[in-house]
């Protein structure tokens, strides 16, 4: 089960496929939607999703939004595009499509391609010094006036020890292995970093719009999101152990316990993720 | 040890050597700490939910490339999936040191009748293809071994439950459904991809797996089932506006899938 793609969990696990789309769907419901944000769509025809793991974003979008002309999702995994292909297929989306491509290499579109490139928790596998490149090949594709919005996750407060413990060693993987900007293991820190880099890209009026989920038992999205969360953990092991954040007994405790979380009588979380967006000068 | 009949349909669609060979296995892990091998049922229960949670799987991840399948020859291609390599590919990402094996492992499975290939097009049979992936990802630490050395020519392919009326006890039967099973044998499976090969298969809202019919019932053999609305159907036959032939049909039809939602829903099926 060894990792080849740089991302945090082998994406060519038929688990992580199947948790990565139960994982969109249950954001995007929580989120209020793909696009939930008072942003220009009527006027866009061309949108590119970056990372799009199986596309449930791509797909949701191109559902909301019959105007758009396509909706293109691209990720590194050659067996992840593929399940999203299937799925477009599925489904009869005619102007949704899926590629292969590296997000962290220079993107295989030409300049002024898009009038929205979207991207979420491109943290679990962007290392710090990655995003300036990335940034620059967003601006680049964009067309004058499109938009780039990027969906990132924070760690989340919690009355519940075990839970966090859970953010805690996140905190201190996503510090130790490059990816966080943050100075402490409290916070990830790169949604305070995302507006200050984007404009240093060149784009303009950035704008910013925090979610809060709620995973407090009872709550709709206690369960199945504690649970894949509870799977993330799993299937993230290699990954954790390289970091050496915890030792694999320290792991399987760890997920044990927060399986025993779901419905548990008092547990109280949140899951803080933050949009930011910002415009290509016209 | 082995599992007992009874559980068979709780491992669908694995045919039941597949499963007692990971029981086995399992069971092996003990070898060296007998002191601390679990109880028989224990460990049969450990295998039945490694299983359960491969088929969920298998069945999300599997699902998606069937109806892009069916989408794509209904536009007039043929079909393709499940390709070989998919099927290596997939297996190999289970498989320790993720090696893979070649197309020749899968036609030596075949002549193991590990493997079914469909008779007339040569291409893989998709739950047989399904079972062989729930088989892996129940299993990952093997190399080699991980299935049963042979599934002999006559064995089930799997099994599902069965019934025969509200107080008949519980049945393993085996699939294909045998010729001489009672129309009206009710029967279920946790297994949704089920419908994939036998479209008599069907999801019944508030139930928790596919349920069908083993054959065509008639209004007479539901009433085992359901007093009230298969003798509503028999008085209307008597009357001549519900007496043509087609509507009858369509009548009976309707019956039979309402006594089995009926039957689904008063928790006939557990």
């Amino acid at each position: 089960m060894r990792d080849q793609s740089g991302y945090f969990i082998n994406q060519e696990l038929v688990e992580e496929m199947v948790r990565l789309n139960r994982q969109a769907y249950l954001v995007t419901r929580e989120m209020g939607g793909a696009l939930p944000e008072p942003l220009p769509v009527a006027a866009w025809q061309d949108v590119l999703d970056l990372a799009c793991g199986p596309g449930e974003w791509v797909m949701q979008i191109a559902r909301s939004y019959p105007h758009l002309r396509q909706v293109i999702g691209v990720d590194k995994s050659q067996r992840m595009i593929a399940y999203a292909n299937a799925q477009a297929e599925a489904e009869e989306e005619q102007k949704v499509s899926f590629r292969v491509m590296d997000v962290t290499q220079p993107l295989a579109f030409p300049d002024h391609s898009f009038d929205l490139v979207n991207g979420r928790f491109l943290l679990s596998f962007m290392r710090r010094e990655q995003w300036p490149l990335l940034l620059a090949e967003c601006v680049r594709i964009l067309r004058p006036g499109g938009v780039l919005r990027l969906t990132e996750q924070e760690s989340g407060y919690t009355n519940d020890g075990v839970y966090q413990r859970y953010i805690d060693l996140w905190g201190d993987a996503w510090r130790k292995a490059g990816h966080a900007f943050a100075l402490t293991h409290a916070y990830v820190g790169l949604t305070v970093v995302l507006k200050p880099m984007m404009q240093k890209a060149g784009l303009v009026n950035p704008a910013h719009r925090p979610v809060s989920i709620d995973l407090s038992t009872g709550q709709p999205a206690h369960s199945d999101l504690l649970k894949n969360l509870a799977e993330a953990l799993r299937l993230a092991e290699p990954f954790l152990l390289r970091t050496g954040v915890m030792t694999q007994r320290e792991m399987a405790k760890l997920h044990a316990q927060m399986e025993s979380l779901v419905g548990k009588a008092g547990f109280c979380a949140y899951w803080l993720l933050q949009t930011v967006w910002a415009f290509k000068p016209e | 040890m082995v599992f007992p009949s009874h559980l068979y349909p709780a491992f669908a669609p694995l045919p039941v050597p597949m499963a007692n060979h990971l029981l086995l296995l399992h069971q092996r892990q003990y070898r060296r700490r007998p002191s601390r091998r679990p109880a028989p049922e224990e460990l049969m229960q450990a295998v039945l939910e490694k299983i359960a949670r491969a088929r969920t799987l298998v069945y999300d991840y599997v699902c998606p490339f069937v109806i892009a399948e069916e989408k794509r020859q209904q536009r007039g291609g043929s079909r393709s999936f499940p390709q070989a390599e998919w099927v290596l590919e997939t297996l190999a990402q289970y498989t320790p040191g993720q090696v893979k094996n070649s197309v020749e492992t899968l036609d030596f499975w075949q002549k193991k009748g590990l493997l079914r290939r469909e008779k007339t097009r040569g291409l893989l049979e998709i739950t047989s293809v399904a079972a062989l992936l729930m088989a892996r990802l129940a299993e990952e630490r093997l190399q080699r071994n991980w299935l049963p050395s042979l599934l002999e020519a006559e064995e089930p392919h799997w099994w599902c439950y069965g019934r025969a009326a509200p107080d008949a006890p519980l049945q393993a039967i085996p699939v294909p459904i045998p010729p001489s099973s009672p129309a009206s044998l009710l029967l279920w499976t946790p297994w949704q991809g089920a419908v994939w090969e036998e479209e008599q298969w069907q999801i019944i809202v508030g139930g928790d797996g596919l349920y069908r019919w083993a054959a065509s019932p008639s209004v007479t053999d539901l009433l085992v089932w359901d007093e009230e609305l298969p003798a509503k159907i028999l008085a209307s036959q008597q009357d001549p506006l519900f007496g043509r032939p087609s509507v009858q049909q369509a009548l009976v039809q309707e019956a039979r899938y309402d006594v089995l939602t009926r039957v689904v829903k008063k928790g006939m099926c557990s």
